[in-house]
């Protein structure tokens, strides 16, 4: 244990879905600043870790901690203003245009207008977002576009901790590309602490400080991409760092 | 004018009725006789100087009973048969008389005035052109032809002295027997679809459609002495009119009767212009009219009434709406978010609209009196289900992530509640409000058989007296109405449902 607490910690924590074990018992730790990315084939129980450090889901064992804090019932609404999260094509409000969906948290605290408006501004110049698009409806807007705001909703009250759940899964790979690019850039720059759920090895290569492969509810292996490709802790790490090299058509396992 | 307009007064209207211990109110059943009749005695009434009102034509047999007995009126027509075989059933021998029903009538808190002068007893009646052809003229010979179609009022097909008794005693095998309006039976015999219905022996129709009354040769059929019953605590309070009331007794004969209801059925004249003409013959002098109830003013001009119902209508349908929405969106919330709950919820509202609206207005005067409460209660719970119903089904079909998000973002849940999936849902909660107005609209129509007023008031009146244009008074204006709601509804939609969850 270090002094300062770590951003997150998963302290022996156990899930599960009926008859399924979404997480077996998992210890996991993210110190402040740095990036981590969680990989594996789907199912693995990445995503359900997400859930349980906002509070959406409650471990059945163990116990979750934010910034020290273990994560409860009572807390829970005031520690999520803590962390950012953002989901596959957003999750955005349709029936609010996005400068709404940006600040609707910020609205229920009762920001002032002009504070609401200059931290957006910020995030806007920040996530590189044309400023002119900030009154369309999601409809409105592209698939890049609504990441884009989901990732300023997330950064919105200032968060020490964000979440991201495959944020560049629905993109094109024209807009995934510049997106991860600029995604890597937001994270340098805001310096915090970061979550972020994918299956795509290239793309936690890019992001990764820290590379978490998962597999049936529990940790293969936790390292640099480069260890996973030249130690792997187990055969699995190996097939699976193989079919991500694969050719998409030639890749029967991506997708299961 | 009973009601002038607007929510208020549409809920002060039975207060108003319940209370009115300083007029008579007189009430007839749903046929163009009885109204005469209470015509005949709310003008009575007002010439010995006691201010009457008449609530023309307010139901059938049971419901005026059941209003005499809750103190909603105090005196309405009946004939001795009626009060032997369905009021006393059991209580009163078979073909009981008016010296054998007083005293029991009394024990009830109820007093008889009569008889009036005629026996308007059933009988069954053919066209007498398809009599002849059958060669059908008494009841046995019915037997003789099991391929005939009967038409019989509703009252009739289920009473002991109506076609289950008479079917029993001539051993009449027809399968072909269906129940509808007494006024709608003529129409189907003269257009063929019926062979035979029953009659009122003072039936104006006898003589406009050439009918054959088959003779009563086994003596079926009890006596059906017209007369006036009456709540015996207001003899005390209108003894004046009492006294003139008793004097009625004897003065109509069947010959009388069939005139004055042939005046008004088939001459078209305004019963209250028929009991005037009566009135004014048997005392010699012109009697001040009643005030008017929510019953049918003739004289009045057609723009104005039509209007006058037009607000009625949309009163009782306006504050059932309202209650409905304010009581039904909560419930719909609550079965959104407690699924065990809303299955007992959904279930509830659901049975009440299983309810037939007749049976459940009916099952209202008890509880709420007559006039326009008990239907707008009817009203509000025949709202409910359309508006719980998709409350629940728009906020189950929120998207879970969404509310994730919104959970995520820390919005505490009444925030989510309001700002993402009350607006996200309302597409859907407002079809389920336009569905609720639009049934209503047209359910209030059956208002009007229980005093409420209303367009449906012209369209039974119409019905009774073969007037088409007057149904069409209270039936076109009701299909705009319908219309109308439901543009409002459509704009109220463009305007509400946001921006960003139009196509």
């Amino acid at each position: 244990m270090t002094e300062t607490p770590a951003a997150l910690e998963f302290v022996d924590v156990a899930k599960r879905y009926g008859p399924v074990a979404a997480l077996a018992p998992l210890r996991l730790q993210v110190a402040r600043g740095e990036t981590l990315v969680l990989i594996g084939p789907s199912g693995c129980g990445k995503t359900t870790v997400l859930r349980l450090a906002l509070g959406l889901e409650h471990p059945d064992a163990g116990s979750v901690r934010v910034a020290g804090v273990t994560l409860g019932p009572d807390n829970v609404r005031a520690l999520r203003r803590h962390m950012g999260y953002v989901v596959q094509e957003g999750g955005l409000f349709p029936h609010l245009t996005a400068t709404a969906n940006i600040s609707i948290m910020a609205r229920h605290l009762g920001w002032a207008p002009a504070r609401i408006a200059a931290r957006q501004a910020e995030l806007v110049s920040l996530t590189r977002f044309p400023g002119d698009a900030l009154a369309r409806f999601p409809s409105q807007l592209s698939g890049g576009q609504r990441q884009r705001v989901g990732l300023m909703r997330a950064l919105m009250l200032d968060p020490d901790l964000l979440l991201l759940d495959e944020p560049l899964g629905a993109l094109d790979p024209l807009v995934r590309a510049e997106l991860q690019e600029d995604l890597g850039h937001v994270f340098k720059q805001v310096g915090k602490s970061v979550v972020l759920v994918t299956h795509d090895l290239a793309e936690a290569a890019y992001l990764a400080d820290t590379v978490v492969l998962m597999r049936d509810g529990r940790v293969v292996q936790k390292g640099r991409v480069v260890d996973l490709v030249r130690a792997p802790a187990e055969p699995f790490v190996t097939r699976f760092v193989a079919a991500q090299n694969r050719p998409a058509f030639d890749d029967p396992g991506r997708s299961s | 004018m009973r009601m002038k307009s607007g929510v208020l007064l549409a809920l002060l209207a039975l207060p108003r009725t319940a209370s009115a211990a300083d007029e008579l109110r007189v009430a007839s059943k749903s046929f163009t006789e009885s109204v005469i009749l209470g015509e005949i005695a709310a003008l009575t009434a007002s010439g010995a100087g006691v201010p009457a009102q008449h609530r023309r034509a307010l139901g059938g047999t049971r419901l005026c009973w059941d209003a005499l007995l809750a103190g909603q009126i105090d005196v309405y027509p009946d004939y001795t048969g009626t009060l032997t075989e369905e009021i006393l059933r059991g209580a009163a021998p078979a073909g009981a008389d008016v010296a054998t029903l007083r005293p029991l009538l009394r024990a009830r808190g109820v007093g008889l005035i009569g008889p009036l002068g005629f026996d308007n007893t059933y009988a069954i009646g053919m066209r007498a052109a398809r009599a002849a052809e059958k060669n059908i003229r008494t009841l046995s010979e019915l037997a003789r032809h099991p391929d005939l179609r009967f038409g019989f009022s509703n009252e009739f097909m289920n009473r002991r002295d109506g076609w289950p008794g008479l079917a029993a005693r001539y051993g009449l095998p027809q399968t072909a027997v269906q129940g509808l309006d007494h006024d709608l039976a003529y129409r189907g015999l003269v257009d063929g679809s019926l062979d035979a219905t029953d009659l009122y022996q003072t039936d104006a129709e006898i003589r406009r459609y050439d009918l054959r009354v088959l003779a009563d040769d086994r003596g079926f059929f009890p006596r059906y002495e017209a007369v006036l019953v009456h709540r015996l605590d207001a003899e005390a309070r209108f003894a004046p009119a009492f006294t003139a009331l008793q004097h009625l007794t004897g003065t109509i004969d069947a010959a009388t009767m069939t005139g004055m209801n042939a005046d008004a059925k088939l001459n078209k004249m305004p019963e209250a212009a028929v009991a005037a003409n009566f009135v004014a013959r048997t005392t010699g002098r012109s009697p001040s009219p009643a005030t008017a109830g929510p019953g049918a003013p003739h004289d009045e001009a057609a723009a104005a009434m039509i209007w006058r119902r037009t607000r009625e209508h949309l009163a009782l349908v306006a504050v059932s709406l309202l209650a409905a929405i304010a009581i039904a969106l909560p419930l719909g919330i609550l079965a959104a978010r407690r699924p065990r709950l809303g299955q007992v919820v959904l279930a509830a509202v659901g049975v009440v609209q299983t309810i037939p609206s007749l049976a459940l207005l009916v099952f209202m005067i008890p509880l709420l009196g007559i006039g326009a409460l008990p239907a707008t209660a009817a009203l509000f719970l025949y709202s409910l289900l359309p508006i719980v119903r998709n409350t629940h089904a728009g906020l189950r079909g929120v998207s879970p992530s969404l509310r994730d998000s919104a959970q995520a973002l820390g919005l505490p849940p009444l925030a989510i509640l309001w700002q993402i999936e009350l607006p996200l849902a309302l597409g859907t909660i407002l079809a389920g409000i336009k569905s609720a107005a639009v049934i209503n609209v047209g359910t209030a129509t059956l208002g009007a058989l229980i005093g409420a007023g209303g367009l449906g008031q012209p369209i039974f009146t119409g019905i009774r007296l073969d007037d088409l244009p007057l149904i069409l008074e209270g039936a076109l204006p009701a299909s705009l109405l319908a219309l109308a709601v439901q543009g409002v509804f459509d704009l109220l939609e463009r305007v509400l449902v946001p921006r960003g969850l139009r196509p």
